[in-house]
């Protein structure tokens, strides 16, 4: 427009530089590190599981493929998905689309096509490497953008050699009927149409409107307002909303008391919620003052949620919780004396009032709360009726209010005080880790930030799309209740500046490149992004936060068993062990997790169903390669078919199944027809029985003493603990046990160890693997009193260069700590068996 | 204005990649001067989800409504709560000077700044340009002001000066331009954000003070030593005033217009860190030793704000100021004993309330000679000494 003076000298290299400008593109595109060939190739169609991450820029072999269909299994209200790739050969695929159709069943049942989203997966390049294990470097796929906006945005193109996935998902409606639904759907690749066969199998099984599995994922607005370039409550509340649509809460909006009290009966209420699901944890926002909390302020928030729980007849209290951001991470920031100081504020506020709730002195202040602040006028004689019929119950639910604090166990703690942990990923590194925090009163859940592959890292982008998804079996599995996130919408990049240079700093970026935005972990910070660039009035959600919200509804299905067992007196932990134990062992999920996760989840939900007929099974454990089981049946289901072979009907039936064919199973059939089959596993193989000293050839390591015994007819040998002789003789006691090169190798499934323990009281075992090239430690275990069989899978993740030539393993046993070794009478081992 | 630019669009994307390398970019011997280049086009969102709203009141959006060049440009909404709707209020905007095409943050040869602006919202709006270091807190040079009509396309030339930008930060780092809209319900489009090269070096000015001297805005670098900050809506008016009324020594001082408020506010004004080197402000750390300043007010009433000093790792210390009831000047004794390390900024804050009519703004205040002391001297008239950390 003005000042024209242009440098012409310049214009020469115009032509270079302009491609260099057409290579820039907008945020919503795929842009790799290669380039379009700028010829027409073609698409070759294939799917994959939803539970895998298939990188952009890597080449898959054919046998990885499956055939291109669109194949889901879902219960009602829940969501599950598959994934279509096209990968283009030969040249680029110009532009591609998906039409989906209404699926029917063989009665003409419909799964209407509304329920069915399909988005289009972007990338972005991990560069560097933080974590070891995970996928290694590439282009990842994350961010999840509806196809038509895709479409609309020039993005549905794939360039030579890349891989492009679509998202497919399907939401099965509360009141879907139980069936298979099937139909076509059809994939337009440069105007050639691919008919896919789709099919949706809906089971007979309702995933629960309501959360059992904690969170706090905070949403910092103020950050997700830099990349949407906005900032509003109604904006806010779509963040909220899209987070409680993933079964997750950051917190609850609203001005005032009262408008918070108004959100929390919306979005609690699962008839009322515009989610799927009710929110399932209700953190307080803590205030602090002095060195404590503000505890008229804590004392006013109970009283009006209190308010709430008798207009509504919900118990929200129950699940309620405060974190109190200034006591964040005391092991990094040193406010020990903070942090037990607010515990000691907070637990007095909370406790008061339970206290009051339930002596009626705080009867006026909810009576107060009824009227004012949730808005109901109700009659002396009613107000007082439903308060002295709930006070109790609502006190003891006060009382379990939590202060979560981020850390792990530590002795500058104050225990008096501090009532709930959330420990790193660390708190589940080691059985022993996770029996200390059994142990204490206090709740634990999980804390992620920085986490890091192999360790059910939620954020990491290089991590197992299982990881974040599987967090919650092993949270299930090891008494975890809840999940705290740090940030979900870091849309900055927090670090030096890079003009200026200055420290710890936050600038805006372009969100759908920068996968780095803090610490170095590609993914930490954001589950989401803006919407903005694409026009669309709230957040895009990725891949890992769809994994995060399966692994919740899987939470649910394992918490509702427990509860159908628990009902009857039977516990489902044993035979949900078997499942558990295909899928990870410590924190790291196992080699063929991939693999075998549809089988296990399958199997998880026809656990389910059969509860709810009425069927369980129970004592579940292994001896001798066989599993000895009961199934238990109630009313009038019955066995048919146990194994092959015909069952008359009975209350309860003895199985035993030998687990030395190459595949094992449990199998069997009820009167309704209704047919169950689960995996036991692979082959197991007695390879050495340790019926003596002698025989066994088993030595002594470290500080024991050996001899033979007989427990229960059955011959081992015993190993008592000595204790140290001085501060300077640390570690455990461990005993030698010969084996020969060759009889496990790291592909071997899982080896077993038989043990009984005498004592009241746990132990643990902890196997090192030894060989030529020296040792190298492999995972501990809990020994329970009785008998044990001890398994440690995962035998990858020992360091075989280190062990080169197997020539035994060692065995070291430990108390819990403070506990001593001369209080407990020795252990006696029977038998070392592998599994193929 | 449209169809010049249709004739060189072609040439600006060149520019645009060749500046960088040249004159602009401060990475390469330069070749001719008077040029410019188009930092933001407003025509994507690869640059423009980098555009940083920071006082969460704002919306901004790509449109193809309005254009004055290329398919699009960037719409900006003043969005107040709820409860405010319809009062002024103001946003601002901050674009990066580097990003996905090049890198244009040496501002030492640039000496204008200009967009294109569109009216939208039919009322009057206000529109603020300038240059900017955001770290953690954006640190802002001179704000130029323009009204803006509505239902055309004006283009706003903004000077840089450079003299004052490069006393204020480092001016061969600026991170962003700053955009800030003030009007009610105030909507514009803007486009076309250009750097306009100099045709000369610009003179660095030099700061020295007196003895124990601080600020007495006697000195010409002095007029742009404190700056005003926006905020959600409101921002006083400084100036250098020359009236020994006025001045408590020489002719001259800061005047401070706090201007009338319709909804409660907050006003902000800083004053800079080369004052703290060339007054060796560090040094004066022992209990005796005092900031001293005195203030004209013109009301009776007491008049209350916050002094901050703050430093680079954003450490601070809070001070609660009351110059007291009276209309006069006032002297104000800051303790310096307990500032954090380091101090390299002072900031005043003060609260508009508009349901308090001493309160409520539409005054001017007068600040001068700002010095430093080792001992608490004799002070005739009315003196605050501000209690100690």
């Amino acid at each position: 427009m003005k000042k024209m003076k242009i440098p012409i000298a310049l214009l020469c290299s115009l032509t270079t530089l302009l491609s260099t400008v057409s290579c820039v593109v907008a945020p919503g595109n795929n842009s790799s590190s290669s380039s379009s060939s700028g010829k027409t190739g073609v698409a070759e169609l294939w799917t994959k599981e939803a539970h895998v991450k298939i990188l952009q820029d890597k080449d898959y072999e054919d046998s990885y493929r499956n055939p291109l269909k669109v194949d889901i299994s879902a219960c009602k209200n829940e969501y599950e998905a598959t994934q279509i790739l096209l990968t283009a050969v030969g040249g680029d695929v110009n532009e591609y689309d998906i039409e989906v159709s209404d699926l029917k069943t063989a009665d003409g049942k419909t799964f209407s096509k509304e329920n069915i989203s399909v988005y289009n997966q972007k990338y972005m390049e991990v560069s560097s490497l933080p974590h070891s294990g995970g996928l290694g470097l590439g282009w990842y796929p994350d961010a999840l953008l509806p196809l038509d906006v895709a479409v609309e945005h020039g993005e549905n193109r794939v360039e030579e050699g890349q891989n492009q996935g679509i998202y497919i998902e399907a939401y099965v409606p509360k009141d879907a009927e139980a069936g298979v639904y099937t139909g076509n759907f059809k994939l337009i690749v440069d105007g050639t149409q691919h008919n896919v066969p789709a099919t949706v199998t809906v089971y007979d099984y309702m995933v629960s409107e309501y959360n059992h599995f904690g969170s706090i994922f905070s949403t910092h607005m103020e950050r997700a307002n830099v990349g949407e370039m906005s900032s509003s409550s109604e904006l806010s509340k779509k963040y909220d909303e899209t987070l409680m649509e993933f079964r997750l809460v950051s917190g609850f909006g609203g001005v005032g008391l009262s408008g918070w009290i108004a959100e929390i009966r919306k979005y609690c209420d699962p008839e009322q919620t515009p989610c799927t699901s009710a929110a399932g944890t209700i953190p307080i926002k803590a205030v602090q003052k002095g060195k404590g909390i503000d505890e008229v302020d804590l004392r006013n928030k109970l009283v009006a949620l209190t308010a709430a729980c008798l207009v509504d007849g919900e118990n929200y209290l129950s699940i309620t919780d405060t974190r109190c951001g200034w006591i964040d991470e005391p092991h990094l920031n040193g406010t020990w004396d903070l942090v037990n100081s607010t515990s000691k504020s907070f637990n007095n506020a909370r406790d008061t009032f339970a206290a009051d709730l339930e002596s009626g002195d705080a009867k006026e202040e909810v009576k107060v709360a009824v009227e004012s602040v949730v808005g109901v006028e109700m009659s002396e004689e009613e107000f007082s009726a439903l308060y002295e019929e709930n006070k109790v119950k609502l006190a003891e639910s006060a009382r379990d209010v939590r202060n979560m604090i981020t850390s792990q166990l530590d002795d500058r703690f104050d225990y008096r005080y501090v009532d709930a942990f959330v420990g790193g990923r660390g708190i589940g590194s080691t059985a022993k880790v996770r029996s200390s925090y059994d142990d204490l009163e206090a709740d634990t859940w999980w804390y992620s930030c920085s986490g890091g592959a192999n360790k059910f890292a939620l954020e990491s982008f290089e991590a197992r799309l299982l990881e974040p998804r599987l967090v919650t079996w092993a949270s299930f599995d090891y008494n975890y209740k809840g999940e705290i996130f740090w940030e979900t919408v870091l849309y900055l990049k927090l670090g030096n500046h890079p003009i200026t240079g200055a420290h710890s700093v936050s600038y805006a970026i372009d969100c759908y490149k920068e996968a780095v935005r803090c610490a170095d972990d590609p993914g930490d910070g954001f589950f989401l992004y803006p919407g903005k660039p694409y026009g669309i009035d709230g957040p895009v959600t990725c891949l890992r936060l769809h994994a995060i919200r399966d692994g919740r509804e899987e939470y649910e299905m394992l918490y509702d068993l427990e509860q159908k067992y628990m009902e009857k007196g039977y516990s489902p932990r044993p035979i949900l062990n078997v499942l558990f134990e295909d899928l990870y062992c410590d924190m790291a999920l196992t080699a063929s997790a991939d693999e075998v996760f549809p089988q296990m989840r399958k199997t998880l939900i026809e656990l389910c169903m059969l509860a709810d007929k009425g069927v369980y099974i129970t004592d579940y454990e292994e001896f001798n390669t066989q599993a000895k089981l009961k199934v238990r049946t109630e009313g009038e289901t019955k066995l048919t078919k146990l194994n092959g072979e015909a069952k008359e009907a009975a209350a309860a039936y003895d199985v035993v199944c030998a687990l030395t064919g190459a595949k094992n199973s449990l199998s069997f059939e009820l009167a309704d027809g209704t047919k169950f089959e689960m995996s036991l596993g692979n082959k197991r193989t007695v390879v050495k029985s340790i019926t003596s000293v002698e025989e066994s050839g088993i030595s002594v390591a470290k500080r024991a003493e050996l001899s033979n015994n007989t427990v229960d007819g059955v011959s081992g040998v015993k190993v008592d603990l000595l204790p140290p002789a001085s501060v300077e003789d640390f570690g455990d006691s461990a005993v030698l046990i010969p084996l020969e090169a060759g009889t496990f190798t790291k592909n071997t499934t899982g080896i077993y160890l038989r043990v009984y323990n005498p004592n009241d009281q746990k132990m643990f075992a902890e196997i090192t693997l030894k060989g030529s090239g020296g040792a190298a430690l492999l995972g501990d275990q809990l020994i329970k009193p009785g008998w044990n069989t001890l398994r440690f899978g995962q035998l990858a993740k020992a360091n075989w260069k280190n062990v080169k030539n197997l020539s035994g393993i060692q065995v070291a046993f430990s108390v819990t700590e403070g506990q001593s070794v001369t209080d407990f009478d020795g252990v006696t081992l029977t038998q070392f068996i592998v599994e193929e | 204005m449209k169809k010049l630019k249709k004739a060189i669009s072609l040439l600006l994307c060149s520019i645009s990649v060749l500046l960088p390398a040249c004159a602009l970019g401060g990475g390469g011997e330069q070749e001719e001067t008077g040029g410019y280049v188009t930092i933001e086009n407003f025509e994507s969102y690869t640059t423009v989800s980098r555009i940083h709203c920071d006082n969460k009141i704002g919306d901004g959006r790509i449109t193809k409504d309005y254009k004055s060049e290329g398919n699009s440009s960037f719409q900006i909404t003043v969005t107040p709560p709820q409860a405010t709707a319809g009062t002024l209020a103001s946003t601002f905007f901050y674009v990066p000077t580097y990003g996905n095409v090049g890198r244009y943050t040496d501002f030492s040869m640039i000496d204008e700044i200009s967009l294109d602006v569109y009216g939208v919202s039919g009322t009057d709006v206000t529109v603020g340009i300038a240059a900017a270091v955001k770290n953690k807190t954006a640190t802002t040079g001179p704000v130029q002001k323009y009204e803006v009509k509505s239902g055309e396309w004006t283009t706003i030339s903004c000077p840089v000066n450079r003299t004052v930008t490069s006393t204020m930060m480092n001016v061969k780092k600026i991170t962003d331009v700053m955009i800030s809209v003030a009007g009610r319900d105030a909507v514009v489009c803007v486009d076309n954000l250009q750097l306009h090269q100099a045709t000369a070096e610009y003179v660095p000015a030099t700061v020295t003070l007196d003895k124990g001297e601080f600020c007495d805005f006697e000195k010409a670098y002095q007029s742009f030593m404190v700056s005003a900050q926006e905020t959600n809506g409101y921002t006083p008016t400084l100036k250098i005033v020359t009236d020994p009324e006025k001045a408590t020594s020489g002719a001259r001082s800061l005047s401070i217009y706090s201007p009338e408020v319709e909804v409660g506010g907050y006003f902000y004004m800083a004053f800079d860190a080369q004052l703290f080197t060339a007054s060796k402000f560090d040094e004066y750390s022992s209990e005796t030793s005092y900031l001293l300043f005195d203030v004209y007010k013109p009301f009776e009433a007491n008049w209350k704000f916050t002094l901050r000093m703050l430093n680079a790792s954003n450490a601070y210390n809070n001070m609660a100021v009351r110059v007291p009831a009276g209309i006069g000047w006032h002297t104000i004794c800051v303790p310096l004993a307990n500032k954090v390390t380091k101090t390299n900024k002072i900031q005043f804050a003060w609260q508009a309330m508009s349901s308090f009519p001493n309160k409520k703004g539409g005054y001017e205040l007068f600040v001068d000679n700002m010095r430093l002391e080792r001992s608490l001297p004799e002070i005739d008239g009315s003196v605050y000494v501000v209690a100690k950390l």
